[in-house]
């Protein structure tokens, strides 16, 4: 059997895919970050043995289940839970613990793919004895996305990462002791999630003012363009209340100018940031 | 001088390689310098500063969106994938681990190669597994110069020998040699 050789597009290539895309679907991707975008699509087309963008551009006006799994296969997961331990710890001390007087904090996860930041989150939460009065907002862009971060289901596989990060997060704690093991995966308990609420919802299009205490959008950026990334600081921005608290990815920057006069670092290695009250 | 980037890939085995070459390199040496080499996910710090040492260059962990100057070594962070984007900038990605890597070598070669086309030399070192060996492929195919430390030198010879089966190598060098070439290089 002939191997079947990968597409490589070109930028032409993507610009027809984009513009088709808005005008069958009203779904832009013309700010995301090219080079990694790029090879995802290359991936979709191998997976789907296509060979051209036309016959690509083709089959997802025809058809809208195709297209679902194209939005799936070009969206980026988080793979491991407490990526980064040393930003955990940090955002533990520096910002959690700031509300351990406060009635009640509100965190949000905006364009969460998959649940790990959230199940993270969740156990510290837990430990502090912080989660009845916080409730925490995921936001997402699929249904599916939606079941997937209820379900809360890890691949034994996924697990041992997960676990190595947690003991360099906490030296000696078990993360096992949050999950009910099942044959082939891990189950995370279900009361974890009773304060979390998963919704369908778009960044750039759903407006929410002032309404945030902390907002995590880790390693999100990446995957826009400058342009994007502006409009999502924007955005995140406005839905932070003054005095609240976000973190994005510890190789993402934001030193530019109307960020400096608005935020104050916490933490400059583990990129917590303050808003500075109004 | 038709070419403009260097990018080096390794695993195990060549991190004295790459302080080799780096401390051969003179200061005022203008190509930026990309290295992917394999590290540990979850040592983020002492690596640059390992490399630093001997580098006459400045070397960096680049941000993501982070604009490529001259003079400067760029070294792909601990768990990250390193791209290159159109607009002369660096892109991460956090995408799942390919041949077992993040940061992997397939891909910023790959990347590299794609946007640097023919103005890109790419240097295969020692290594234990065949990340870089589709890379290798592809800065071949878009007309930039392939090097491959000669096997037999390698500590750990599998990645440079799966380099030299996927494509047509021009050059398999020493690492003496190699660091002479790219001396001369930057003499023409």
């Amino acid at each position: 059997m002939l191997a079947l050789k990968k597409t490589i597009l070109g930028i032409s290539d993507l610009k027809s895919l984009f513009q088709s895309i808005k005008s069958f679907y009203s779904d832009d991707y013309s700010n995301y970050a090219i080079s990694s975008l790029k090879r995802r699509i290359e991936e979709f087309m191998f997976s789907f043995h296509m060979l051209n963008i036309d016959e690509l551009i083709n089959k997802l006006e025809k058809d809208k289940t195709l297209y679902q799994l194209f939005i799936d296969a070009i969206q980026v997961e988080t793979t491991e839970m407490f990526r980064d331990p040393e930003f955990w710890v940090q955002f533990r001390d520096l910002v959690l613990k700031k509300y351990r007087y406060a009635k009640e904090i509100k965190v949000w996860i905006p364009d969460c793919n998959s649940g790990e930041e959230l199940y993270s989150l969740q156990i510290i939460l837990h430990q502090l004895k912080m989660n009845e009065k916080t409730s925490v907002y995921v936001s997402t862009i699929t249904d599916k996305n939606v079941e997937t971060i209820k379900k809360a289901t890890i691949d034994h596989k996924k697990m041992e990462l997960n676990i190595a990060n947690f003991d360099r997060y906490e030296e000696g704690a078990k993360l096992t002791d949050y999950f009910i093991l099942k044959s082939n995966a891990a189950l995370l308990n279900a009361e974890l999630l009773d304060n979390v609420k998963v919704e369908k919802r778009n960044l750039f299009t759903d407006e929410h003012q002032g309404v945030y205490d902390c907002i995590l959008y880790r390693n999100k950026m990446l995957y826009y363009n400058p342009q994007l990334k502006n409009e999502a600081l924007k955005r995140l921005n406005t839905s932070l209340k003054p005095g609240g608290y976000i973190a994005v990815g510890i190789k993402e920057s934001v030193d530019f100018p109307s960020w400096e006069r608005e935020f104050i670092v916490i933490s400059e290695s583990e990129r917590i940031y303050k808003k500075v009250l109004a | 001088m038709p070419y403009k980037y260097i990018i080096i890939g390794g695993s195990a085995g060549s991190f004295q390689t790459v302080t080799n070459i780096l401390s051969a390199l003179p200061a005022d040496f203008s190509m930026p310098v990309f290295l992917c080499l394999h590290r540990l996910k979850h040592v983020r710090s002492g690596f640059v500063e390992a490399l630093s040492i001997k580098s006459n260059l400045k070397v960096v962990e680049p941000n993501d969106k982070e604009f490529i100057r001259q003079h400067k070594v760029y070294l792909a962070p601990a768990n990250y994938h390193m791209y290159f984007e159109l607009g002369n900038y660096i892109a991460l990605s956090t995408e799942p681990s390919v041949n077992h890597s993040r940061p992997s070598i397939d891909i910023s070669f790959a990347s590299a190669a794609y946007a640097y086309k023919s103005k890109l030399i790419g240097i295969m070192l020692s290594g234990a597994n065949k990340d870089g060996a589709y890379g290798m492929k592809q800065v071949k195919e878009n007309g930039g110069l392939t090097i491959v430390q000669d096997p037999d030198e390698c500590q750990v010879r599998t990645m440079t020998s799966a380099a030299i089966s996927a494509t047509k190598i021009d050059h398999v060098f020493k690492v003496e040699e190699i660091i002479t070439f790219l001396k001369d290089l930057y003499k023409k």
